[in-house]
């Protein structure tokens, strides 16, 4: 009986370790569950840095520019150093405010429902791509050098950064592009229910379908064109050339989005106008 | 005998219309008269001529009433205006009233189909609504993300 018992006693004392662990898994998970939570890196969150280090990287070009002429005006050793860490510091400033810019534009479109997400692909692949780059580059900004030096590292930015502008554009458009899609996504979904319930009327005799199915019409129509400006709008985004064109290329695009948007708006009205109709008897 | 009947003297029903009105206008003109003497009598007293009669020849008292009767008018005048724009702003809702009304009743006339109750067509409505109130809220231009402007001009000579 005594053995027996041992034996039971020693079968428990194996599951032991295996409760403890348990125990401290059950223990330690919600408090872990939390932590993301809290801290989620959002759009609001990406944003908020974005600004700060934009604000910072403005004081650092006003120092950049005072003591640049400091320098020029006096050429002591002092008023070089000076110029030195100032022009470091906006360089380093700029670089963070190029990074964490292009970290917002990406939440942006990431957390925009409707955007495409073929597209969406594309755009993160070359954003976090520009990312490191920036990142790398601040990394490499020596601390001793010459000013020389510095304006060779200045010049390597500012070339990245001319060419990571159609990005940043096309980001934007996809982001616009994205709420247009949205919104004909969810009107479409209507319509289709409200196509199902007039067949269902017809089929019963209730009422006379044939104005309904019409309004119908129009209600696709205005759909389609707003469809086809959204294409023109893809399509003058696709072909951004380089220089000063290019915001006037996405004021273009984003006009023809809004104009794509205003159709919408337009079916959205005309839903609501069938769906009265269907409300009351001819 | 009738040179000395009195100049005023009561119409008879005997005599004509026109011999009474032509009475009538002699009375007024001499009363007119009267009043002009009254008002425009200038005093052999040159000093008090300068205190009591301007040198246009207008009595204070005159003066006075002439500017009692302008202000009259212009009160008048203005009480015509206030009158007339209240008259306006009181009329004018009434009407907008009545097209209420009318509207209301057309609403009224048209009688729910067997779909006004039905599941399906209320969600797509409510369905609509939400949409609505979404298209209208937002903007689809990213205002706050337009790329930043930033200083590349980086060189240290004059």
């Amino acid at each position: 009986m005594k053995r027996a018992n041992t034996r039971v006693k020693c079968n428990g004392m194996r599951f032991l370790p295996l409760s403890i662990v348990f125990f401290l898994f059950f223990l330690v998970s919600p408090a872990y569950a939390q932590t993301p939570g809290s801290e989620e890196f959002n759009f609001q969150r990406a944003y908020a840095d974005y600004i700060f280090n934009f604000d910072i990287y403005r004081k650092a070009n006003l120092d950049y520019e005072l003591y640049r002429s400091q320098y020029l005006q006096f050429k002591t050793l002092k008023s070089q150093e000076n110029a030195y860490n100032a022009t470091l510091a906006m360089l380093k400033a700029r670089d963070s405010t190029v990074e964490t810019y292009l970290t917002a534009v990406r939440k942006k479109l990431d957390e925009t429902p409707g955007a495409d997400g073929a597209k969406k692909e594309v755009l993160f692949a070359k954003i976090d791509q520009e990312v490191t780059w920036h990142i790398d580059h601040s990394d490499s900004l020596p601390s001793a050098g010459t000013l020389d030096d510095l304006v060779g590292d200045s010049k390597k930015a500012e070339g990245r950064f001319k060419a990571d502008i159609p990005l940043f554009y096309e980001t934007l458009v996809g982001t616009s592009g994205g709420k247009v899609i949205y919104v004909r996504e969810r009107q479409e979904a209507i319509l289709a229910s409200l196509k199902q319930k007039i067949a269902e009327i017809k089929v019963n005799g209730d009422k006379d379908t044939q104005l309904l199915e019409r309004w119908i019409l129009d209600t696709e129509e205005k759909i389609t064109r707003s469809r086809e400006k959204e294409a023109e709008a893809y399509e003058i985004i696709t072909k951004l050339g380089s220089g000063t064109s290019i915001s006037s290329s996405y004021n273009q695009a984003l006009f023809k989005l809004k104009e794509a948007y205003q159709y919408l708006k337009e079916a959205n009205s005309f839903l609501a106008e069938i769906i009265t109709e269907i409300k009351f008897e001819d | 005998m009738d040179q000395n009947l009195p100049a005023k003297e009561t119409p008879t029903p005997g005599k004509s219309f026109f011999s009474v009105l032509t009475e009538s206008m002699d009375r007024m003109v001499r009363a007119l008269l009267n009043i002009k003497d009254k008002l425009f009598t200038r005093t052999p007293n040159a000093t008090q001529t300068q205190s009591i009669v301007s040198a246009s020849g207008i009595s204070t008292r005159t003066k006075t009433i002439v500017t009692a009767l302008a202000a009259v008018f212009f009160i008048l005048i203005i009480a015509v205006f206030v009158v007339s724009y209240l008259k306006g702003r009181i009329l004018k809702p009434e009407e907008e009233v009545k097209e209420g009304e009318k509207a209301v009743t057309t609403i009224v006339e048209r009688k729910a189909s067997r779909y006004a109750t039905d599941e399906a067509v209320l969600k797509m409505e409510a369905d609509t609504k939400v949409l609505e109130e979404e298209i209208n809220k937002g903007d689809i231009e990213e205002k706050s993300l337009t790329p930043p402007t930033l200083n590349f001009d980086v060189n240290f000579q004059e």
